[in-house]
This record gives structure tokens, C-alpha cells and sequence, in this order.
């Protein structure tokens, strides 16, 4: 598998990127770290005549924390300075901990956190070469308007499988996108559409720039836990990150983030009213499984089996919520 | 004349050193008239024995392998230190073959054709591995050699097998030992809530084989197994 054709831009800085984008609309597309397009692109689901290196861009790098004493992360910011920065592991730990079991350490050196936010749903009948998606009938997710996941169906189900924005969710993070009319900031929760095929709102045009963390999010202290067949290198088959705030002994907020089975990074709705108020233990933190489980939807765009992974959910944030009260003190 | 100079002398008169010679196994031992019965026969047969210790997660039927001590007869160890290397990569290869390597077909398609979806061991997983080398002079190889990893790669699959057995007392028929296999057979000893974790199948007892166009993603299908397997009549739990 070769790599297309393109031309290569490097832009020095994100408007002369802008520029480039809309230059070259409807055949362009951005490479930062490169982890996930240079595949791609070599399995030839993108083959773009212009691609834009992001990575001459430094006003886009970097941990910034700002004097409100929340903080300002480049999206351009590798996996691996996220993992250990020493401000993000004191003051947003379940950051660090999902970058933490991102892939292989050579591929969080390369990669970026917004391409992680960024990166593209998978599926098992999409990430393969052209050669092998010509032996079945394209998907409604690339050239067809067929679904081997659900037959019949025209809903793409492709899953998000990113480690870093069930963290960033819980951490109520927002997210600032450029476009040539301006810039705009926008929750990290609206970016995701839920489609699998249109997995997320950002017009080709538009550049990921900035990532912001609140300050009032420094008391939420939490866990992530991955499902993975090998300690390294697989995407999460399943994930859930929880946060917990906690005052005289309760819970007095806890959000629920889940991956990996949706085809989007999703909070768990009402996991505050079920944990508020309340001391952990074993049955609350089974309660708040069963909520996270309840809205996973997996399907077979991975492997293991989807009824398999959804129980995992159920684990592994019974597992969470008990570890997040633990880190909190309990 | 020193050594190098008659290399020298040798090539220049004869071109490269070679021999040839054959081995064709005694007829009494080549097997019956039956396809394949021709497989299998050798001058020399390795023998092999290991010991697995694992760690069982009763929760996620997650499976973790900590140390294996391997034992292999391999003949004379012609070179003990490649010997102990054979050793401990048949293990980590058996190791994919217990756990997690698995071709899934559905339709005639490959569904994991890359070394992303058809998981071998990574380095994070590799356990911790003793070999010891049996020495025993084979009279048919050559200086008393025979063969070393393909005898201790077929150890390290029953020994996995029987440690997650000893750990959580539950017997496996089917290859690899896969978190939702392992999680089914543990649901089903201690009658948890039924889940259905595998598609169908039933990981202690599997009526379909999994290699001629079924997998556990796909509900399993695939051609029945042969009546007379002895997988398909085993009691659930295994007899021993």
C-alpha cells in the first residue's frame, strides 16, 4: 500500500493555513501528527491533491496555563508532552492518565490531542485497503451506501475510539475552531455529531486550534480505564473516564465519560444525580455501570464481541467510579 | 598449507563446498494409505514440558501470563544460547495462539489482515520465561541434534489452558481463550444472569468451527464439527 499522490503545504502560521483550506477546498485535507491520516490515506480512504502539515505552526503548541487559573492547550500538543506534563498531572490527572494509554509511547511522541479529538471513527469494514473494501461493496462511510455493521441500515455506525475526549468531556473542556469568518469556541460535547460517516461538526475549511480546560474543573479528580486485547498499541475496545468532586465525605458532582462503542464520545447523563449526595460503595458504583452500559450502543465495528464490550462498560465503571473515590480520598 | 589457504585452494578448483544427502523415514513409519498420513513422520521427535502461571480477572475474563518455566529436549544443544532464544520465542508465539491471534473470516473476507487486528503479543505482554534445556543424544541427528521451537511452541497452548483451569476451574475447547470466552465459561459456572457474550457459542463445548468462515463476531457460523469430536460431547467444566 502506497501513499497517493499530493502536494504538501507548510504554513507557518494558522491563517496562512486558512488560506490553504479554502485554496484548495474539497480536496484537502490537514495532517498534524500523521499517525492516523498517513494510513489512511496509504489504505486510500483519502486521497487529497493537497495535504497541510500543520506542524511548522508554533503558536498552536504547547500547555499555557492562563492567570484565571484555568488552562490553554495547543492542539498541535503531542500526546506525550500531555502525558507528562507535571501542571496537567497536578491539576487535570485524568488528562494525563487517558493520554497515558494512547497507542505506543513512538506513537504519542508523533501524535497530537487534536488530532486525538479529531481522529476519525473506525470500523472494521472501513479501515482496510481498496483492494479489500472492493471485495465486499463500499459503506455508506466511504464511496457506497451500503452497512455490513447493520445490513439494511443507513446509519453509519463506525466507532469513535480516541482515549483523551471522554477525559476532556468530564473536564467540561471547550474547544476553539478557526474558519476564514472568524473564530469561534464552542463545548467539546457539541463538536461530536453521533454519526458515524459526519463524525463531527467542523467544515473543511476549519482548523482545530485550542483546547480549554476551566478552572472549575481543578476539584474534579478521576480515573480512566481502557479496554484493550494488548497492553499497547490497540485502540480502546472500550473506555470510561470518571471524575468525582467530593466534600465532607460525598460526592457532591461526578460526571461519566465513555468511548469506544458510540460513534461518539459520550457523557453519561445522570451519572451527578445518581452519585451526588452519597458515599461510594460497591452497589452506587455498580448503579452508575449500569447507567454507562445502558447507553453504549456497540455493534461489530471492532473486535470482541459488542455484547462483550458493552459488560466491559459496566466494569469498568463500576471500577472507575470505586478508584475515582479512592484518588479522592475516600 | 594453513587453513585459509586451503579454502582458497578449494574454491578455486571446485567452486563452493556442498553436499547432498537424504532421509526418507522407515516404511513402518510413514503412516497408512490415508490422506496425510505421510505428515508427521522424522528421523527424531523433540519432547517438551511447561509451566504457566497466570493470572485470571473474574470480572472482565481478562487473561495475564506472569512466568513460564519451559523444559525442551531438543538433542545435543548445538548452540545452547540460540537454543534457550528458540525456546522463549515458541512461547510468546504460543502465547498469541492461546490468547489472542485469531483469523476472522466472514463471507471469504479476512477481517483482520493487518498486525493491528490480528493481535500477537506485544512486549508489554510477554512474560517472564525460564528455558531449560534437556539435552539427550538423538542418534539420528546431526551431532546428536534434533530440533528446537516447534516441540515447545505446542506446550505453551495446553499449559495456559490447564493454568486458567487451576485458577478458575473452567476448561476451554476452543482456541484462542479470547476475554468473552473466558468471561462466558466463568458466567456459566457460577450462573450468573445469561449474556450473550459469545455469539451462541459455547466456549467449553463449540459445535461449529470457527476456521471455515465463522468467528465469535459473527454469531459463530461456520460448518458443524465433526460428530465424533471429542469437543462437542464434553460436559461444560471439563471432566478432570
Amino acid at each position: 500500500m502506497s501513499l497517493p499522490q499530493f502536494k504538501l503545504l507548510r504554513p507557518r502560521s494558522v491563517a496562512e493555513a486558512i488560506e490553504h483550506l479554502v485554496k484548495h477546498a474539497g480536496s484537502v485535507r490537514v495532517l498534524a501528527g500523521g499517525t492516523d491520516i498517513i494510513p489512511s490515506m496509504r489504505q486510500k480512504l483519502f486521497e487529497p491533491e493537497c495535504v497541510v502539515d500543520l506542524r511548522a505552526i508554533s503558536e498552536i503548541r504547547g500547555i499555557k496555563p492562563q492567570t484565571d487559573g484555568s488552562v490553554e492547550i495547543g492542539t498541535l500538543t503531542t500526546i506525550r508532552t500531555i502525558e507528562r506534563s507535571d501542571f496537567l498531572r497536578e491539576n487535570y490527572p485524568v488528562l494525563s492518565e487517558a493520554a497515558g494509554t494512547v497507542a505506543s509511547p513512538v506513537l504519542r511522541n508523533m501524535g497530537t490531542i487534536g488530532g486525538n479529538i479529531c481522529l476519525d471513527t473506525r470500523c472494521l469494514w472501513y479501515n482496510q485497503s481498496l483492494t479489500w473494501r472492493k471485495g465486499c461493496g463500499f459503506c455508506i462511510k466511504k464511496d457506497g451506501d451500503l452497512c455490513h455493521v447493520a445490513p439494511g441500515g443507513t446509519k453509519c455506525w463506525a466507532a469513535f475510539s480516541g482515549d483523551t475526549p471522554p477525559a476532556l468531556l468530564c473536564l467540561k473542556a471547550e474547544i476553539e475552531i478557526v474558519g476564514p469568518n472568524g473564530t469561534r469556541r464552542v463545548p467539546l460535547a457539541d463538536f461530536y455529531t453521533g454519526l458515524g460517516d459526519n463524525y463531527r461538526n467542523l467544515q473543511a475549511n476549519e482548523l482545530l486550534t485550542r483546547v480549554f480546560l476551566p478552572a472549575s474543573s481543578k476539584d474534579y479528580r478521576g480515573v480512566y480505564r481502557k479496554l484493550r486485547v494488548r497492553g499497547s498499541i490497540d485502540y480502546p475496545l472500550a473506555g470510561v473516564a470518571v471524575v468525582l468532586k467530593r466534600s465532607n465525605g460525598h460526592v457532591s458532582d461526578a460526571r461519566i465519560g465513555i468511548t469506544a462503542v458510540n460513534p461518539a464520545p459520550l457523557l453519561v447523563a445522570g451519572a451527578a444525580e445518581l452519585l451526588v449526595g452519597k458515599a461510594v460503595d460497591e452497589a452506587l458504583a455498580e448503579a452508575a455501570g449500569d447507567l454507562a452500559a445502558k447507553i453504549s450502543k456497540p455493534l461489530t465495528t471492532s473486535a470482541l464481541t459488542p455484547e462483550y464490550r458493552r459488560e466491559m462498560i459496566r466494569v469498568f465503571t463500576k471500577r472507575a467510579v470505586l478508584a475515582a473515590a479512592q484518588v479522592n480520598g475516600n | 598449507m594453513s587453513f585459509e589457504e586451503a579454502v582458497v585452494a578449494a574454491i578455486d578448483f571446485h567452486g563452493a563446498l556442498t553436499g547432498t544427502g537424504s532421509y526418507a523415514p522407515p516404511p513402518e513409519a510413514r503412516g497408512g494409505k490415508h490422506k496425510g498420513a505421510g505428515v508427521g513422520p522424522s528421523p527424531a521427535y523433540s519432547y517438551s514440558a511447561q509451566v504457566a502461571e497466570v493470572s485470571v480477572d473474574e470480572e472482565t475474563g481478562e487473561v495475564t501470563v506472569h512466568k513460564v518455566w519451559a523444559a525442551h529436549d531438543c538433542g545435543r544443544a548445538l548452540n545452547p544460547v540460540s537454543v534457550e532464544g528458540q525456546i522463549i520465542g515458541s512461547v510468546w508465539m504460543g502465547m498469541g495462539q492461546a490468547l489472542t491471534e485469531e483469523m476472522v473470516w466472514k463471507d471469504g473476507m479476512l477481517m483482520n489482515p493487518g498486525l493491528l487486528e490480528y493481535r500477537s503479543p506485544s512486549s508489554v505482554e510477554s512474560p517472564e520465561v525460564e528455558p531449560i534445556i534437556v539435552e539427550s543424544i538423538d542418534p539420528e541427528g546431526p551431532f546428536g541434534a534434533k530440533e528446537c521451537s516447534e516441540g515447545s511452541l505446542a506446550a505453551t497452548i495446553p499449559a495456559i489452558a490447564n493454568a486458567i483451569y487451576d485458577a478458575v476451574g473452567i476448561r476451554l475447547h476452543e482456541s484462542p481463550f479470547t476475554p468473552e470466552r473466558v468471561l462466558a465459561a466463568l458466567r456459566a459456572k457460577r450462573n450468573a444472569k445469561a449474556l450473550n457474550l459469545t455469539e451462541g457459542v459455547d466456549p467449553t463445548s463449540p459445535t461449529r468451527f470457527r476456521e471455515h468462515g465463522g468467528s465469535l463476531w459473527f454469531k459463530g457460523k461456520g460448518p458443524e464439527r465433526h460428530p465424533l469430536d471429542p469437543s462437542r460431547h464434553e460436559p461444560a467444566g471439563g471432566t478432570d
